[in-house]
């Protein structure tokens, strides 16, 4: 192989304009030459190092922002644990709900109704008890609507309580929602609506859970949230490009820029139906890609080819 | 407030972000946010990436502050929590990197199994500022308009009437140029 076709495919690399075939080629090339090796850590570096001498104040205080809005309120555990207090002592006094104009609730009573009868058939017929357990990532959340059983954990305390309309919700705090649906919205007005036909765990925490988890998720920036299992419904506000909104489930990696779908993580499977807009849904197993567009679906398997369908509802 | 912030020390930053003053925190990012870019970008190039360590390093410093001691001073208590952070990702990446983009950052990351104090990156980042400086004219407004301004290579070709291929390869050239003025520089420094 060429000193040249090397060198090509470390620009493109570098340039982030190489495609998986790319990416594979180059990483073959490397491995197998430790002069190559060398090289291209080289300019790895100094390209790294470029990168970082040119970033723009802007930038910079963007990140100071971002991170601002990650961190949760208090630094430290015995701090955490006031916070914690606090909170459920605010939530005990009882907050008052949040009021929504009759249109708005007659809309969401019908789609929740939609929802819930066609995810109670899929529950009936595919599995008997799976949680919904969901961790979302990086970003600050309140509870919007609950109903059934829907309680708050803390993770620090290793204990949960009831969770009520009006809750702030912190990265590393989670939610656990009975035979109910429990409706949450991010800072930036995006929605989640989670849905459990049995006893059924949600999580907040943090990007590291997910790599802890061994999950193949490709590094960037944006909310992203972990599915383990269960029925979500999204009504995500358009995102900046180069931060997607993504849910990852233990089968695959569901993007959008701005858009509404359902997730559906069953025992070896994940299906997504977009109601509106357009996801990139990527299997994690080997980072295939299909685009779903509105009235589609998709079902990810680890080991069946990815067939984008008519969605059924 | 901001020129109040900029007087006070870490300590006393800390002392007062653990009291409950959340947003002063973000004069700890200002002060050490460059230094951190500059460590993680040695062992992994992409911008996005860098970004995830930079927030994750900062999110778990800012949950961690209980256990720093005061006595000591802050930025080596945060880049070893960097640095923690890519020992992690190099671990996860040690069983899975089959994938070409996987092998590609675990190369990278395995930097970390020789330059585990990250000792000699910063002054390599100081050493860039004066080989940057010496570059001819042609070539250093080449990397600005590549790093600074984010001109697509298509677009610079066009402009400089070459291809992107030749533009690919001159920026490859360039960036070993500057690799080998860092290396004399710190050997200078080095024998001063």
């Amino acid at each position: 192989m060429s000193i040249e076709r090397f060198e090509e495919l470390a620009a493109d690399y570098l340039d982030g304009g190489l495609d998986q075939a790319g990416e594979q080629e180059l990483a073959a090339l490397i491995h197998d030459d430790a002069a190559l090796r060398r090289k291209f850590l080289h300019q790895a570096e100094l390209d790294g190092l470029l990168r970082v001498h040119h970033l723009s104040e802007g930038e910079l205080e963007e990140t100071i922002q971002r991170t601002l809005i990650s961190l949760p309120e208090r630094p430290s555990a015995s701090a955490a644990r006031q916070t914690a207090e606090q909170v459920m002592a605010r939530v005990a006094r009882t907050p008052a709900p949040v009021a929504l104009p009759r249109r708005r609730w007659e809309f969401l009573a019908i789609v929740a109704g939609v929802l819930l009868i066609v995810s109670a058939a899929v529950y009936k017929v595919f599995f008997a008890e799976d949680p919904v357990r969901l961790t979302s990532l990086v970003g600050v959340a309140t509870v919007e609507k609950v109903s059934g059983q829907a309680f708050v954990l803390f993770t620090a305390l290793e204990e949960k309580r009831q969770a009520s309309v009006g809750l702030p919700l912190q990265v590393s705090h989670g939610l656990e929602v009975n035979a109910g649906a429990l409706a949450l919205k991010y800072w930036d007005g995006t929605r989640l609506e989670l849905h459990a036909l049995a006893t059924g765990r949600l999580w907040l925490s943090d990007r590291k859970r997910m790599r802890a988890e061994g999950l193949n998720v490709r590094p960037g920036a944006g909310k992203r949230l972990l599915l383990e299992s269960g029925v979500v419904t999204a009504d995500v506000v358009k995102q900046k490009a180069d931060e997607p909104f993504a849910i990852v489930t233990p089968h695959a990696e569901i993007e959008v820029v701005g858009t509404r779908f359902t997730v559906m993580v069953l025992a070896g499977s994940t299906r997504v139906e977009v109601a509106e807009g357009r996801v990139k849904v990527t299997r994690l197993s080997d980072q295939t890609s299909v685009a779903v567009e509105a009235g589609q679906s998709v079902t990810v398997t680890p080991a069946a080819q990815m067939s984008v369908e008519r969605a059924q509802l | 407030m901001e020129a109040a912030e900029h007087g006070l020390s870490d300590s006393e930053i800390i002392a007062r972000v653990r009291a409950g003053e959340r947003t002063l925190y973000a004069e700890i990012i200002r002060r050490y946010q460059s230094r951190l870019r500059t460590v993680l970008s040695f062992y992994a190039h992409a911008p996005q990436q860098v970004e995830e360590f930079l927030q994750e390093t900062l999110v778990e410093a800012y949950t961690s502050l209980h256990a720093y001691d005061a006595a000591a001073p802050f930025y080596p208590w945060l880049k070893g929590i960097a640095l923690n952070t890519l020992r992690m990702e190099f671990r996860r990446l040690q069983t899975n990197h089959r994938r070409g983009a996987d092998y590609l950052r675990f190369v990278q990351l395995q930097k970390i199994e020789t330059y585990a104090e990250a000792l000699e990156i910063e002054p390599r980042a100081e050493a860039l500022r004066g080989c940057l400086n010496k570059l001819p004219a042609a070539d250093a407004e080449l990397v600005r308009a590549k790093y600074a301004d984010a001109a697509p290579l298509k677009a610079l070709a066009q402009k400089l009437e070459t291809t992107e291929g030749a533009l690919k390869v001159r920026l490859l050239r360039i960036r070993n140029a500057l690799r080998l003025c860092i290396q004399r520089q710190l050997a200078v420094s080095e024998n001063a």
